[in-house]
Protein backbone atom coordinates (compact mmCIF):
# COMPACT_ATOMS: atom_id res chain seq x y z
CA UNK A 1 0.00 0.00 0.00
CA UNK A 2 1.71 3.41 -1.35
CA UNK A 3 1.29 6.30 0.90
CA UNK A 4 -0.98 8.23 -0.23
CA UNK A 5 -3.20 5.27 -0.20
CA UNK A 6 -2.71 4.58 3.60
CA UNK A 7 -3.44 8.59 3.78
CA UNK A 8 -6.76 8.13 2.22
CA UNK A 9 -7.29 4.95 4.07
CA UNK A 10 -6.25 6.93 7.16
CA UNK A 11 -8.95 9.70 6.26
CA UNK A 12 -11.89 7.14 5.61
CA UNK A 13 -11.49 5.76 9.15
CA UNK A 14 -11.98 9.28 10.60
CA UNK A 15 -14.80 10.63 8.43
CA UNK A 16 -16.47 7.58 9.32
CA UNK A 17 -15.94 8.11 12.86
CA UNK A 18 -16.62 11.15 12.92
CA UNK A 19 -19.93 10.44 10.60
CA UNK A 20 -20.98 7.65 13.52
CA UNK A 21 -20.74 10.13 16.23
CA UNK A 22 -19.56 14.18 16.12
CA UNK A 23 -18.73 15.14 19.46
CA UNK A 24 -19.29 18.14 19.98
CA UNK A 25 -16.12 19.06 21.47
CA UNK A 26 -14.38 18.11 18.40
CA UNK A 27 -15.52 21.83 16.53
CA UNK A 28 -15.19 23.45 19.68
CA UNK A 29 -11.24 22.40 20.24
CA UNK A 30 -10.27 22.85 16.50
CA UNK A 31 -11.71 25.87 16.33
CA UNK A 32 -9.97 27.41 20.04
CA UNK A 33 -6.72 25.87 19.12
CA UNK A 34 -6.98 27.90 15.28
CA UNK A 35 -8.53 31.03 16.94
CA UNK A 36 -4.75 30.17 19.52
CA UNK A 37 -2.69 30.71 15.95
CA UNK A 38 -4.78 33.00 13.51
CA UNK A 39 -5.94 35.24 16.21
CA UNK A 40 -3.00 36.53 18.10
CA UNK A 41 -1.73 36.92 14.42
CA UNK A 42 -4.62 39.01 13.40
CA UNK A 43 -3.44 41.59 16.23
CA UNK A 44 0.21 41.62 15.43
CA UNK A 45 -0.89 42.78 12.10
CA UNK A 46 -3.46 45.51 13.74
CA UNK A 47 -1.48 48.77 11.62
CA UNK A 48 -3.54 51.40 13.61
CA UNK A 49 -2.42 49.71 16.89
CA UNK A 50 0.93 50.66 18.98
CA UNK A 51 3.61 47.95 18.93
CA UNK A 52 3.22 47.51 22.98
CA UNK A 53 -0.45 47.18 22.42
CA UNK A 54 -0.62 45.00 19.68
CA UNK A 55 2.00 42.46 21.94
CA UNK A 56 -0.14 42.30 24.83
CA UNK A 57 -3.57 42.06 22.53
CA UNK A 58 -1.59 38.60 21.02
CA UNK A 59 -0.70 37.39 24.09
CA UNK A 60 -4.46 37.62 25.66
CA UNK A 61 -5.67 36.48 22.64
CA UNK A 62 -3.15 33.41 22.66
CA UNK A 63 -3.25 32.87 26.62
CA UNK A 64 -7.28 32.67 26.52
CA UNK A 65 -7.21 29.88 23.09
CA UNK A 66 -4.64 27.90 25.90
CA UNK A 67 -7.03 27.94 28.65
CA UNK A 68 -10.05 27.15 26.20
CA UNK A 69 -8.44 24.18 25.09
CA UNK A 70 -8.10 22.11 28.38
CA UNK A 71 -11.47 23.41 29.33
CA UNK A 72 -13.44 22.54 26.27
CA UNK A 73 -12.15 18.81 26.96
CA UNK A 74 -12.19 18.85 30.65
CA UNK A 75 -15.99 20.27 30.76
CA UNK A 76 -16.94 18.13 27.80
CA UNK A 77 -15.56 14.92 28.49
CA UNK A 78 -16.07 15.66 32.46
CA UNK A 79 -20.08 15.89 31.67
CA UNK A 80 -20.24 13.18 29.16
CA UNK A 81 -18.83 10.55 31.64
CA UNK A 82 -21.23 11.85 34.08
CA UNK A 83 -24.29 11.57 31.85
CA UNK A 84 -23.14 7.68 30.72
CA UNK A 85 -22.87 7.15 34.46
CA UNK A 86 -26.47 8.35 35.13
CA UNK A 87 -28.01 5.94 32.53
CA UNK A 88 -25.95 2.90 32.98
CA UNK A 89 -28.53 0.43 33.46
CA UNK A 90 -30.50 1.81 30.83
CA UNK A 91 -28.02 1.27 27.59
CA UNK A 92 -30.55 2.74 24.94
CA UNK A 93 -30.30 6.08 27.09
CA UNK A 94 -26.66 6.23 27.71
CA UNK A 95 -25.57 7.18 24.68
CA UNK A 96 -28.10 9.73 24.16
CA UNK A 97 -27.04 11.12 28.03
CA UNK A 98 -23.67 10.93 26.85
CA UNK A 99 -23.65 12.94 23.87
CA UNK A 100 -26.17 15.50 25.27
CA UNK A 101 -24.51 16.20 28.22
CA UNK A 102 -20.82 16.73 26.34
CA UNK A 103 -22.66 19.13 24.37
CA UNK A 104 -24.31 20.78 27.51
CA UNK A 105 -20.79 20.36 29.22
CA UNK A 106 -19.41 22.50 26.36
CA UNK A 107 -22.21 25.09 26.38
CA UNK A 108 -21.32 25.73 30.14
CA UNK A 109 -17.70 26.03 29.22
CA UNK A 110 -18.35 28.70 26.63
CA UNK A 111 -20.71 30.61 28.71
CA UNK A 112 -19.35 30.57 32.07
CA UNK A 113 -16.00 28.77 32.70
CA UNK A 114 -13.93 29.65 29.85
CA UNK A 115 -14.65 33.25 30.58
CA UNK A 116 -14.14 33.17 34.74
CA UNK A 117 -11.21 30.72 33.96
CA UNK A 118 -9.70 33.90 32.05
CA UNK A 119 -10.51 36.90 34.13
CA UNK A 120 -8.40 34.74 36.86
CA UNK A 121 -5.54 34.42 34.78
CA UNK A 122 -5.59 37.39 33.07
CA UNK A 123 -5.29 39.36 36.21
CA UNK A 124 -2.15 36.64 36.66
CA UNK A 125 -0.38 37.97 33.44
CA UNK A 126 -1.47 41.33 34.50
CA UNK A 127 0.34 41.25 37.18
CA UNK A 128 3.47 39.41 35.98
CA UNK A 129 3.73 41.98 33.30
CA UNK A 130 3.18 44.94 35.99
CA UNK A 131 -0.21 46.36 34.29
CA UNK A 132 -2.26 45.46 37.15
CA UNK A 133 -2.27 47.52 40.37
CA UNK A 134 -1.59 44.33 43.03
CA UNK A 135 -2.35 47.46 46.01
CA UNK A 136 -5.58 48.45 44.93
CA UNK A 137 -7.77 45.62 46.73
CA UNK A 138 -6.12 46.76 49.84
CA UNK A 139 -8.09 48.38 52.26
CA UNK A 140 -7.07 51.74 52.69
CA UNK A 141 -4.80 53.09 55.17
CA UNK A 142 -5.89 53.94 58.82
CA UNK A 143 -5.59 57.02 59.82
CA UNK A 144 -5.56 58.48 63.27
CA UNK A 145 -7.98 61.40 63.54
CA UNK A 146 -8.45 61.54 66.91
CA UNK A 147 -4.84 63.20 67.82
CA UNK A 148 -4.16 66.76 67.64
CA UNK A 149 -3.09 67.86 64.02
CA UNK A 150 0.53 69.36 63.59
CA UNK A 151 0.46 72.86 61.71
CA UNK A 152 0.75 72.42 58.51
CA UNK A 153 3.52 74.52 56.32
CA UNK A 154 1.62 76.00 53.90
CA UNK A 155 3.21 76.93 50.23
CA UNK A 156 4.36 80.10 50.42
CA UNK A 157 5.17 82.29 46.72
CA UNK A 158 8.06 84.14 48.37
CA UNK A 159 10.32 81.33 49.87
CA UNK A 160 9.09 79.15 46.76
CA UNK A 161 8.89 76.47 49.97
CA UNK A 162 7.71 72.47 49.42
CA UNK A 163 4.64 72.12 51.81
CA UNK A 164 5.13 70.13 54.63
CA UNK A 165 2.46 67.57 57.19
CA UNK A 166 4.34 66.88 60.31
CA UNK A 167 7.46 65.60 58.66
CA UNK A 168 5.88 63.91 55.15
CA UNK A 169 6.59 66.33 52.18
CA UNK A 170 3.82 66.78 50.47
CA UNK A 171 4.21 66.82 46.60
CA UNK A 172 1.84 66.74 44.13
CA UNK A 173 0.45 63.86 42.63
CA UNK A 174 -1.22 65.24 40.20
CA UNK A 175 1.37 64.94 38.29
CA UNK A 176 1.14 61.40 37.69
CA UNK A 177 -1.35 59.90 35.13
CA UNK A 178 -3.52 56.79 36.16
CA UNK A 179 -2.39 54.19 33.85
CA UNK A 180 -4.87 51.27 35.03
CA UNK A 181 -7.61 49.64 32.94
CA UNK A 182 -8.07 46.68 30.51
CA UNK A 183 -6.15 46.48 27.28
CA UNK A 184 -7.65 44.40 24.80
CA UNK B 1 -38.09 17.88 32.81
CA UNK B 2 -34.19 16.98 33.38
CA UNK B 3 -34.51 13.45 32.31
CA UNK B 4 -35.77 13.92 29.15
CA UNK B 5 -33.85 16.85 28.34
CA UNK B 6 -30.61 14.87 29.08
CA UNK B 7 -32.09 11.78 26.80
CA UNK B 8 -33.81 13.76 24.12
CA UNK B 9 -33.07 12.74 20.58
CA UNK B 10 -33.79 16.54 18.97
CA UNK B 11 -30.94 17.64 21.28
CA UNK B 12 -28.91 14.76 20.32
CA UNK B 13 -29.46 15.77 16.53
CA UNK B 14 -28.38 19.41 17.42
CA UNK B 15 -24.90 18.13 19.10
CA UNK B 16 -24.28 16.14 16.26
CA UNK B 17 -24.55 19.15 13.75
CA UNK B 18 -21.55 21.12 13.37
CA UNK B 19 -23.20 24.03 12.24
CA UNK B 20 -25.40 24.12 14.98
CA UNK B 21 -22.74 23.89 17.90
CA UNK B 22 -21.02 26.91 16.09
CA UNK B 23 -23.72 28.76 16.33
CA UNK B 24 -25.24 28.09 19.83
CA UNK B 25 -21.21 28.42 21.33
CA UNK B 26 -20.78 31.40 19.63
CA UNK B 27 -24.01 32.71 20.73
CA UNK B 28 -22.79 32.05 24.04
CA UNK B 29 -19.95 33.47 24.09
CA UNK B 30 -21.47 36.32 22.61
CA UNK B 31 -23.38 36.16 26.30
CA UNK B 32 -20.73 34.94 28.61
CA UNK B 33 -17.41 37.00 27.34
CA UNK B 34 -19.35 40.60 27.48
CA UNK B 35 -21.12 39.58 30.90
CA UNK B 36 -17.97 38.68 32.77
CA UNK B 37 -16.06 41.94 31.52
CA UNK B 38 -18.81 44.11 32.91
CA UNK B 39 -18.97 42.14 36.61
CA UNK B 40 -14.99 42.58 36.82
CA UNK B 41 -15.06 44.98 39.80
CA UNK B 42 -11.14 46.14 38.77
CA UNK B 43 -12.21 48.03 35.46
CA UNK B 44 -13.48 51.34 35.42
CA UNK B 45 -16.95 51.92 33.91
CA UNK B 46 -15.73 53.25 30.62
CA UNK B 47 -13.53 50.32 29.84
CA UNK B 48 -15.61 48.15 30.84
CA UNK B 49 -18.71 49.18 28.43
CA UNK B 50 -16.19 49.48 25.65
CA UNK B 51 -14.39 46.26 26.03
CA UNK B 52 -17.81 44.40 26.42
CA UNK B 53 -19.62 46.44 23.54
CA UNK B 54 -16.51 45.00 21.27
CA UNK B 55 -16.65 41.81 22.38
CA UNK B 56 -20.02 41.38 21.61
CA UNK B 57 -19.88 43.17 18.36
CA UNK B 58 -16.56 40.85 17.69
CA UNK B 59 -19.02 37.43 18.36
CA UNK B 60 -22.02 39.06 16.38
CA UNK B 61 -19.40 38.71 13.21
CA UNK B 62 -18.39 35.40 13.82
CA UNK B 63 -21.36 34.47 13.68
CA UNK B 64 -22.72 36.26 10.64
CA UNK B 65 -19.40 35.31 8.37
CA UNK B 66 -19.34 31.81 10.01
CA UNK B 67 -23.25 30.48 9.70
CA UNK B 68 -24.40 33.10 7.25
CA UNK B 69 -21.36 32.54 4.25
CA UNK B 70 -18.69 29.95 4.89
CA UNK B 71 -20.03 27.11 6.49
CA UNK B 72 -22.99 27.23 3.93
CA UNK B 73 -19.94 27.64 0.94
CA UNK B 74 -18.18 24.70 2.25
CA UNK B 75 -20.79 22.13 2.54
CA UNK B 76 -21.84 22.66 -0.17
CA UNK B 77 -18.72 22.04 -1.75
CA UNK B 78 -17.69 18.69 0.56
CA UNK B 79 -19.19 16.28 -1.93
CA UNK B 80 -16.88 17.75 -4.92
CA UNK B 81 -13.47 17.26 -2.33
CA UNK B 82 -15.00 14.11 -1.57
CA UNK B 83 -15.45 12.89 -5.37
CA UNK B 84 -11.59 14.50 -6.12
CA UNK B 85 -10.54 12.25 -2.97
CA UNK B 86 -12.66 9.09 -2.34
CA UNK B 87 -13.67 8.41 -6.37
CA UNK B 88 -14.37 4.64 -5.77
CA UNK B 89 -16.80 5.68 -3.02
CA UNK B 90 -20.82 5.26 -4.44
CA UNK B 91 -21.99 7.50 -2.16
CA UNK B 92 -20.55 10.48 -3.37
CA UNK B 93 -20.94 9.65 -6.84
CA UNK B 94 -24.86 8.84 -6.58
CA UNK B 95 -25.51 12.16 -4.61
CA UNK B 96 -24.31 15.28 -6.82
CA UNK B 97 -24.63 17.53 -3.58
CA UNK B 98 -24.93 17.30 -0.06
CA UNK B 99 -28.94 18.45 0.67
CA UNK B 100 -29.30 15.46 -1.87
CA UNK B 101 -27.75 13.07 0.40
CA UNK B 102 -29.28 14.58 3.75
CA UNK B 103 -32.92 14.33 2.33
CA UNK B 104 -31.65 10.68 1.48
CA UNK B 105 -30.74 10.13 5.42
CA UNK B 106 -34.08 10.78 6.59
CA UNK B 107 -35.63 8.53 4.54
CA UNK B 108 -36.84 4.80 5.76
CA UNK B 109 -35.35 1.79 4.92
CA UNK B 110 -37.88 0.98 1.94
CA UNK B 111 -37.99 4.63 0.70
CA UNK B 112 -33.85 4.71 0.61
CA UNK B 113 -34.45 1.63 -1.52
CA UNK B 114 -36.67 3.28 -3.94
CA UNK B 115 -34.88 6.34 -4.22
CA UNK B 116 -31.64 4.50 -4.63
CA UNK B 117 -33.40 2.80 -7.82
CA UNK B 118 -34.61 5.96 -8.80
CA UNK B 119 -30.57 7.06 -9.45
CA UNK B 120 -29.29 3.87 -10.94
CA UNK B 121 -32.44 4.57 -13.51
CA UNK B 122 -31.60 8.11 -14.20
CA UNK B 123 -27.52 7.66 -14.31
CA UNK B 124 -27.51 4.06 -15.43
CA UNK B 125 -25.96 2.41 -12.26
CA UNK B 126 -25.95 -0.25 -10.08
CA UNK B 127 -25.57 0.74 -6.53
CA UNK B 128 -27.27 -1.27 -3.47
CA UNK B 129 -28.15 0.43 -0.37
CA UNK B 130 -25.28 -1.44 1.13
CA UNK B 131 -22.65 0.80 -1.17
CA UNK B 132 -23.63 3.70 0.39
CA UNK B 133 -21.32 4.74 2.93
CA UNK B 134 -23.94 7.11 5.26
CA UNK B 135 -21.60 7.48 8.10
CA UNK B 136 -18.53 8.36 5.28
CA UNK B 137 -20.68 11.02 3.74
CA UNK B 138 -22.07 12.40 6.90
CA UNK B 139 -18.09 12.51 7.71
CA UNK B 140 -17.47 14.35 5.20
CA UNK B 141 -19.92 17.02 6.05
CA UNK B 142 -18.97 17.91 9.12
CA UNK B 143 -15.10 18.00 8.79
CA UNK B 144 -16.22 19.93 5.69
CA UNK B 145 -18.40 22.40 8.42
CA UNK B 146 -15.56 22.11 10.71
CA UNK B 147 -13.35 23.49 8.45
CA UNK B 148 -15.60 26.23 7.26
CA UNK B 149 -16.05 27.62 10.94
CA UNK B 150 -12.07 27.68 11.66
CA UNK B 151 -11.69 29.31 8.30
CA UNK B 152 -14.60 31.91 9.28
CA UNK B 153 -14.27 32.13 12.67
CA UNK B 154 -10.31 32.30 12.85
CA UNK B 155 -9.75 33.82 9.69
CA UNK B 156 -12.21 35.69 8.54
CA UNK B 157 -13.70 37.08 11.12
CA UNK B 158 -10.99 38.93 12.79
CA UNK B 159 -10.07 40.51 9.28
CA UNK B 160 -13.37 42.00 9.02
CA UNK B 161 -14.53 42.70 11.99
CA UNK B 162 -11.58 45.01 12.59
CA UNK B 163 -12.68 47.57 10.47
CA UNK B 164 -16.42 47.60 10.91
CA UNK B 165 -16.15 47.45 15.09
CA UNK B 166 -14.51 50.69 15.49
CA UNK B 167 -16.77 52.97 13.54
CA UNK B 168 -19.96 51.17 15.16
CA UNK B 169 -18.28 51.92 18.35
CA UNK B 170 -17.78 55.76 17.59
CA UNK B 171 -21.72 55.88 16.46
CA UNK B 172 -22.97 54.11 19.77
CA UNK B 173 -20.88 57.32 21.74
CA UNK B 174 -18.46 54.06 23.25
CA UNK B 175 -14.86 54.87 22.62
CA UNK B 176 -11.60 53.68 23.87
CA UNK B 177 -11.45 55.00 27.75
CA UNK B 178 -7.36 55.06 27.33
CA UNK B 179 -8.11 58.14 25.07
CA UNK B 180 -10.31 60.32 27.34
CA UNK B 181 -9.42 63.06 29.51
CA UNK B 182 -11.89 62.00 32.37
CA UNK B 183 -9.37 58.62 32.30
CA UNK B 184 -6.13 60.54 32.22
CA UNK B 185 -7.10 62.33 35.47
CA UNK B 186 -6.22 61.48 38.77
CA UNK B 187 -8.97 59.61 40.58
CA UNK B 188 -8.69 60.58 44.17
CA UNK B 189 -10.16 57.84 45.93
CA UNK B 190 -7.83 55.34 44.53
CA UNK B 191 -4.83 57.37 44.96
CA UNK B 192 -5.02 58.03 48.66
CA UNK B 193 -5.35 54.64 49.27
CA UNK B 194 -2.34 53.81 47.04
CA UNK B 195 0.81 55.52 48.65
CA UNK B 196 0.18 53.82 51.95
CA UNK B 197 0.27 49.61 52.73
CA UNK B 198 -2.93 47.86 54.34
CA UNK B 199 -1.17 48.31 57.68
CA UNK B 200 0.60 51.76 57.64
CA UNK B 201 -0.78 54.20 60.58
CA UNK B 202 -0.04 57.41 59.91
CA UNK B 203 1.82 59.35 62.39
CA UNK B 204 0.10 62.25 62.73
CA UNK B 205 1.20 63.04 66.27
CA UNK B 206 4.78 63.70 65.44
Amino acid sequence: MSGTQKLAENAKKVLISIGKNNKPIYAMMAIAAANGIFKPLSSLTDKKAKPEEKKYAALREFMTECVAVPTYWACGTGAAVLGSKLYKDNPAKKELARTNMMFLGVCVAALAVIPAVCSGAMRVLDIALGKHKKDSKEPAAQIDVTSKAPEMNVYNKDNNAVPKFGNTTLYNMNTFANRGGLKI
Amino acid sequence: MISSILTSPTIYNLAQNTATQVGIETSLKAVGRPGFILIDKDIDSNTKKYSATKEFLYQLTCLAVSLGAVVPIFKKGSFGIARKLFKDEAVFKAFKKSDDFNKFRKLSQDDKIKKLNEINQASGTNYELKDINEDMARGMIEVTSIAGSIMGLSILSPLISRPFIRPVLKKLGISGSKDEPQKAAPQPAKQSAQPQKADTKLDVKA
